[in-house]
């Protein structure tokens, strides 16, 4: 209340303030003329004696003002009007900042996709990937992965370990549709049943595999991804229960995975079940992806353990035919190399993503140190100004609060260009994962 | 009223309570106020018009004082200073303050030229 009416009180303020001083300089002049001194002469010497008007009505008139707020906002107008008198300078120093600015957060974007959250699933951190060492399996495990699982070892692994909540392998492949529209080629993924419990992210539309799906003999199924549904299907939730033909088989569609699902890190068309039959099963053939998900408080090497013990129990209770040696499988000296992961996925890119991100960390640091150059050169060039600006009585604070204001209200421009034009946003838009394997 | 290096600047809320002081008196204008205070304490005190007129209205503003329109006898327009009801009970206020600090510095003084 009071605060309000101080502000629509203030006209009337200032025009009392007005009169009175109008008033007291008169009134002395007329005492001076009074002592004789000719009109003229003693206006000017009453003027004299009151000293600075417009200085002394300022200073009354901010009794009545937030003063800080209010000559904030004078400076800033004075700030305004100067940069758009050197657009050039404004523009080198915008333009400065926001390349700066920008390159660093789309680096960081990248960093925050890709280091600090990059599985899209619950609980990531608990997930591992199922790969083994197999030193003395010559080229067959030869490369960065090490060697893979069978589906008899899943089957062994998944029944008997006491570490995981769940865990699945998968194969991808292609596979031909047809009964949509043109037949078509898409990527399929053929997974086990638990790689999706263990990836635990809920169908948008429909379920998951259930046990019937995953029986050789059983009902044919299909999953669509978020993608492959809008392309081929245009979003229709009706599209449960439809059957498509893929690779001459009839399916039946049960479920559609959310947007941004993929199979760690591949895109996929279609999921189709594995439906491992255990009576065809043999030790080989190994190549496929595992998946597990620990349960909680178990570390990497507990599981390793833990899954070491059973490769015995995987030799023995399954063979590669009539004739073959089962126990072959101890020459490849196999143990389990489970990785988090997060690690599997991002793998050695995460140094170099630091390093980028150090880099744009360090161009910044030159932009800005580029940007001060300028600004103590302008405060240089204006030196006569701010000296005559001080000689009238201009306090150091006042001065040096308006160059900073200067400063702030270009990085304020700055912020609101980015804000607005979020060039960022577009750069982080490219799918980091898919940024990573271009790579 | 040339300024003069021998007027010292009075301490904070000094001119206060002059100018609520002699409002009390009667209601004045302005320049009638620096005349009083420099009559009343015999030229020794001096009031700046730099310090007087923001100080008149920072008592305006705390609701001290009232400014009242008026003409003048030559029929110039005026405005007259007088005290409010805070007004005067402020400056009773300040003082008793005023006048322990005064007994205060008074015996101090003393001591040390003792």
């Amino acid at each position: 209340m009071k605060m309000l009416s101080r502000i629509f009180g203030r006209r009337r303020r200032y025009d009392d303030l007005s009169v009175s001083i109008q008033e007291h300089i008169e009134l002395r002049a007329e005492e001076l003329m009074e002592e004789g001194v000719p009109r003229g002469e003693a206006e000017r010497a009453a003027r004299r004696e009151f000293g600075n008007v417009a200085l002394i009505k300022e200073r009354s008139r901010e009794e009545w003002q937030w003063a800080a707020l209010e000559s904030i906002l004078a400076d800033l107008k004075l700030v305004l009007r100067r940069l758009r008198k050197s657009p050039g300078f404004a523009a080198t120093i915008l333009l400065t900042l926001a390349i700066g600015i920008g390159a660093n957060t789309a680096v960081f974007s990248v960093v925050d996709c890709v280091l600090l959250k990059p599985l899209p699933y619950p609980n990531s951190g608990e997930l591992v990937d199922l790969s083994l060492n197999a030193p003395g399996a010559g080229g067959l495990a030869n490369f960065a992965s090490g060697l893979q699982l069978s589906p008899s070892m899943y089957l062994t692994f998944s029944e008997n370990n006491k570490t995981f909540q769940s865990m699945g392998i998968w194969s991808e492949g292609k596979s031909n549709v047809t009964g949509v529209g043109q037949p078509h080629q898409v990527n399929a993924e053929f997974i086990s049943d638990g790689v999706l419990q263990t990836l635990n992210v809920p169908a948008t539309v429909g379920r998951w595999f259930n046990a019937a799906d995953q029986d050789p003999r059983g009902a044919k199924t299909a999953i669509l991804s978020y993608g492959y549904w809008q392309r081929r299907f245009g979003g229709d939730r009706g599209v449960i229960g439809r059957s498509i033909q893929v690779d001459a088989e009839h399916r039946e569609i049960v479920g559609v995975m959310p947007r941004g699902f993929r199979m760690v890190d591949n895109d996929f068309d279609l999921m189709l079940p594995m439906a491992i039959d255990r009576s065809q099963l043999r030790l080989a053939p190994f190549g496929y992806s595992g998946i597990g998900r620990l349960k909680p408080g178990i570390t990497r090497v507990q599981a390793n353990a833990d899954v070491a013990r059973l490769l015995s129990l995987w030799m023995d209770s399954w063979s590669n035919g009539p004739g073959t040696n089962p126990h072959y499988y101890e020459r490849w000296k196999i143990s389990p190399n489970f990785q988090l992961l997060k690690t599997q996925v991002i793998g050695s890119v995460s140094s170099v993503l630091w390093v980028v991100m150090g880099t744009v960390g360090l161009v910044m640091l030159i932009a800005c140190t580029n940007v001060a150059n300028l600004l103590l050169v302008r405060a240089e060039s204006r030196q006569q100004e701010l000296l005559i600006r001080s000689a009238l009585g201009g306090g150091r604070a006042r001065i040096a609060r308006e160059l900073l204001v200067e400063s702030v209200t270009l990085v304020l421009a700055v912020a609101a260009a980015i804000a607005s034009y979020l060039p960022a946003r577009r750069a982080s838009a490219v799918d980091p994962v898919e940024a990573l394997r271009a790579e | 009223m040339a300024k003069n290096s021998e007027h010292r600047d009075l301490f904070p809320g000094a001119l206060e309570i002059m100018i609520l002081q002699s409002l009390r008196l009667k209601p004045m204008h302005g320049y009638a106020l620096v005349k009083h205070i420099k009559a009343v304490s015999d030229n020794l005190l001096q009031v700046e018009e730099g310090s007087l007129y923001p100080a008149l209205q920072r008592m305006l503003r705390e609701g001290w004082l009232e400014a009242e329109t008026g003409l003048s006898a030559k029929g110039r327009p005026t405005r007259i200073y007088k005290l409010t009801e805070a007004g005067v009970q402020h400056l009773e206020a300040e003082v008793v303050s005023f006048e322990k600090m005064f007994a205060g510095i008074t015996r101090v003084l003393a001591v040390a030229r003792a």
